[in-house]
Formats: C-alpha cells, structure tokens, sequence
C-alpha cells in the first residue's frame, strides 16, 4: 500500500523529497490523478504507507504545509 | 581590455556558467508544470539554486523568490508590501532601482517619500538623519552600499533605529558576493539581489530573498501561471509560487546554480581595492568622491568614483576604453548618490573590481592614467 501526500508545490514535493531521504525513507514525486483531484494541477509525494506517521512528524517539525493524503495501491 | 566596470556586471563569468546554461537548454524541460523527466530536472535545477541561496544568505528554500533582476525584486517588494500607504523612507545613495518604483507609488498618492543624508565618512550622523525621518515609517528601503561610492551603510544600527513593524528592505546589488549577509542577523524583512554582479552568474535573473522569521506578506505584481492549484483564479498564498508567475528563466538559473558552486568572500579583492585607493589617492590631478579617507576600506565594496581635471568623466572612460580599460562614466543611475557626493554637476568615473582584478592590473591602469 502507497500513501501519497499532496503538497503546495515542486518547491515543497523536492524540499519534502530531500527531507524524507535524509531520513531513510525514499519517496517518488507524482501529479497522479489523485493529487489533481485534491487541488487541479500540483505535486505529491508517495511513499511506502507504512511511514506515514513517521512522515507526518518529520514534516510538522519542519513546517512543510500539507493540502491532502491520499491511499494508492 | 582590463575590465573594471563589475559594478555594472561582472566579467569574466566562471567556465561553468556558461557550460551549466548550455546543458540546461538540452536538458530541461519547464519547471514545475509537469511530471516527465525534462520537467522532473528542470524543477530540481531551480531548487539546487534555491538551496545554495538559501544557506548563503541563511533564509529558508521557500523564502528564496526568482525575479527577473534585482530591479524586478524591488518593484514586487517596494510595490508589494505598501499595504498600509504610509511613509516611505529611503537614503540618499539610492539606484532609480527603489528611487523610481517609490516615487511611482508617491505621485499615485500611495506613500510618502521621506529620504535622509548619509554622511560617508560619519555612521553617527547617518544614523541621526535617518532617526529623524523614520519615526512614522512604514516601509524602509534602503541600499546596503551605494553602486556609485561602494560605501557599505550600518544597516544594523539603522534597523535597531527602525520603527518594529515598518517594512525593511534592502537593495543588495552591490554587496551580494563581495561580503557576507545574513538576512536573520540583519533583521531585515526582504533582500533584493542579482544574479549578475558579485554572484558571478549571467543577466536576466534575480532573487527577493525573505527573512524566514519575518511575518510580511508581499502580494505579486504578475499573476498567471504557477503550475498549481490550476482551478483557482487566485495566485497560490504559499511562497515561492506566489510570487513566481509565469515560466521561469531556467536557463539563468542553471547558470547563476553554477556560479554559486564558486561562492565564497574573496579578501585579495578587498586588498587589491586597498591598493588601488591608496595610489589613487596620492595623484594631485585626480579627484575622488565618497572613497575612503584613508587605505581602511572595511565599510567599501571595491567602487570608486573619480574625475581627472580637465576631462569630462565620458570622454575619460572613451580614452581609458581606447588604451584598453573597461570603466562606467556618467550618473550611474542614481543621481541622488551624485548630489550627496558632490559630483552631481560633472558625474564621475567609476572603476569597480572583482576578485579576477589584479595588482598588477591596478598598476597599468594608473600608469594610463597618469599618462593622459
């Protein structure tokens, strides 16, 4: 199962993306139809769901604002 | 051709400048409108830039803005951040970069231009003319060094002096890569800089880069597309996006992202300025406008404007030109640093090093000098 988190941009997604690595979880940039569906046009990241808690901390410790989570299969 | 005209651009660029905007045409595609690879590399050139700006100037990667120039830069911050309609204050040192945009808001009847005397060779006297003006100051906008002198101002102290909750912005034109700036240390709220000068990198792009601690809000000036939020009819409220409209100029960013690999504070630039001024200085037919009293060049970035008796300053830098030196005459874009130097009825020459300039070059320039 993938979890896909919409962010607020490509600024956002490849800050997110950086943060995520250093930290062990690797993540791929998507515009899959889900994200377009939360916001027209923007940028997700989606990762191995079973991180999603940890992602969730990392990115309120970092002030990385988030427009939606998505599950994808 | 000695080129001593860095003020106005830098020159030579870094090999890898050119390299890196090359590979950029082939490689890229546009960023952040799309999910395919020449998208994917084109979106990670422009936050690779964003990062290595971001730790120069000690801000976070959304706080970094690209702009077409730092003139671009200041019209969206001194344009952008005049919510209240208040008084602006600006020195007299200032590039028509801020002067004009200001007077613009003034003759629309949206601010009030309130300008204070910088004192070059007096700090306290400065920072006692800007006290009397900036009391009921909204919005500050001030030059970190004059692009006609090179004569840094204590911003500092003059933020210290600010009122809390004006607006505080600087024009970093001249200083970005000759001396350090920490936009937190500062306490600034916007620095505007460009890409071309001290950074090293080519023309056409710029930054507005924001203090990460700072709770101003800056509205566009251009709207259009972002490459987000496609449905709304309104720009993104999230940085950069909000105020990046429109396809951006990757090409200068791949290349300014080069230059910024070669980042550091040179100090052979400022020793070779030392030199310059102390030659300079002694030639009895030379006369000099807001350059250091003595060889102390600490509050200078490497400018100097000068005149030779008997010459006008355009047809001293059309010799100088012929004999081989690249130099600027004329008002340099900021009349009002003239009339605070005393040169605003002639103008003046101004030489402006980088650190590629040499010792050995200030020497033959001198002799061309010396010669006329």
């Amino acid at each position: 199962m993938k979890k896909t988190i919409v962010l607020s941009s490509v600024t956002y997604a490849l800050k997110s993306q950086e943060l995520l690595k250093a930290n062990g979880i690797y993540t791929n940039i998507t515009r899959s139809k889900a994200v377009k569906s939360v916001r027209g046009c923007g940028y997700g990241i989606s990762f191995d769901a079973t991180y999603y808690e940890k992602v969730m901390q990392l990115f309120e410790q970092n002030s990385i604002p988030i427009i939606g989570s998505i599950d994808e299969k | 051709m000695i080129y001593f005209d860095n003020a106005a651009t830098s020159l030579p660029k870094p090999e890898r400048v050119a390299r890196a905007m090359c590979r950029a045409l082939t490689d890229c595609g546009n960023a952040g409108r799309s999910g395919h690879k020449f998208a994917q590399k084109a979106a990670e050139t422009v936050f690779d830039c964003r990062k290595k700006l971001a730790r120069i100037f000690n801000t976070r990667e959304e706080c970094v803005i690209f702009t077409s120039s730092a003139t671009e830069a200041l019209n969206i911050a001194i344009k952008g951040t005049n919510r209240k309609k208040g008084v602006t204050v600006v020195s007299s040192l200032e590039h028509n970069a801020v002067m004009r945009p200001v007077n613009s808001l003034r003759k629309n009847g949206e601010t009030v231009m309130r300008q204070f005397l910088v004192d070059v060779y007096n700090d306290i006297v400065t920072c006692d003319n800007f006290s009397t003006v900036c009391r009921s100051a909204t919005n500050i906008v001030i030059t970190h060094a004059s692009n006609v002198c090179g004569r840094i101002l204590p911003i500092e102290t003059l933020k210290g002096l600010a009122p809390e909750d004006a607006v505080f912005i600087l024009d970093a034109s001249q200083t970005a890569g000759h001396i350090e700036i920490d936009i937190v240390n500062l306490g600034v709220d916007i620095i505007c800089i460009p890409a071309h000068k001290g950074l090293l990198g080519p023309m056409g792009i710029g930054a507005m880069i924001i203090n990460p601690f700072s709770d101003i809000i800056v509205d566009p000036l251009i709207e259009g597309g972002t490459g987000i939020n496609s449905k709304s009819l309104e720009m993104p409220e999230l940085l950069p996006e909000r105020l990046e409209a429109g396809t951006m100029n990757l090409y200068g960013i791949a290349g300014w992202s080069a230059a910024l690999d070669e980042y550091s504070i040179d100090l052979d630039e400022r020793a070779v300025f030392k030199y310059l001024v102390g030659k300079i200085k002694r030639e009895v037919d030379i006369i000099t406008y807001g350059a250091p009293a003595d060889e102390s060049v600490e509050n200078y970035v490497p400018v100097m404007l000068f005149n030779k008796k008997g010459y006008d300053c355009e047809a001293l830098c059309e010799r100088l030109s012929d004999m081989g030196f690249a130099l600027r005459g004329g008002y340099h874009c900021a009349p009002s640093a003239h009339y605070t130097l005393g040169s605003y009825e002639v103008g003046g020459a101004r030489i402006s090093l980088s650190k590629y300039n040499t010792v050995n070059e200030v020497d033959k320039f001198l002799s061309a000098l010396k010669s006329l």
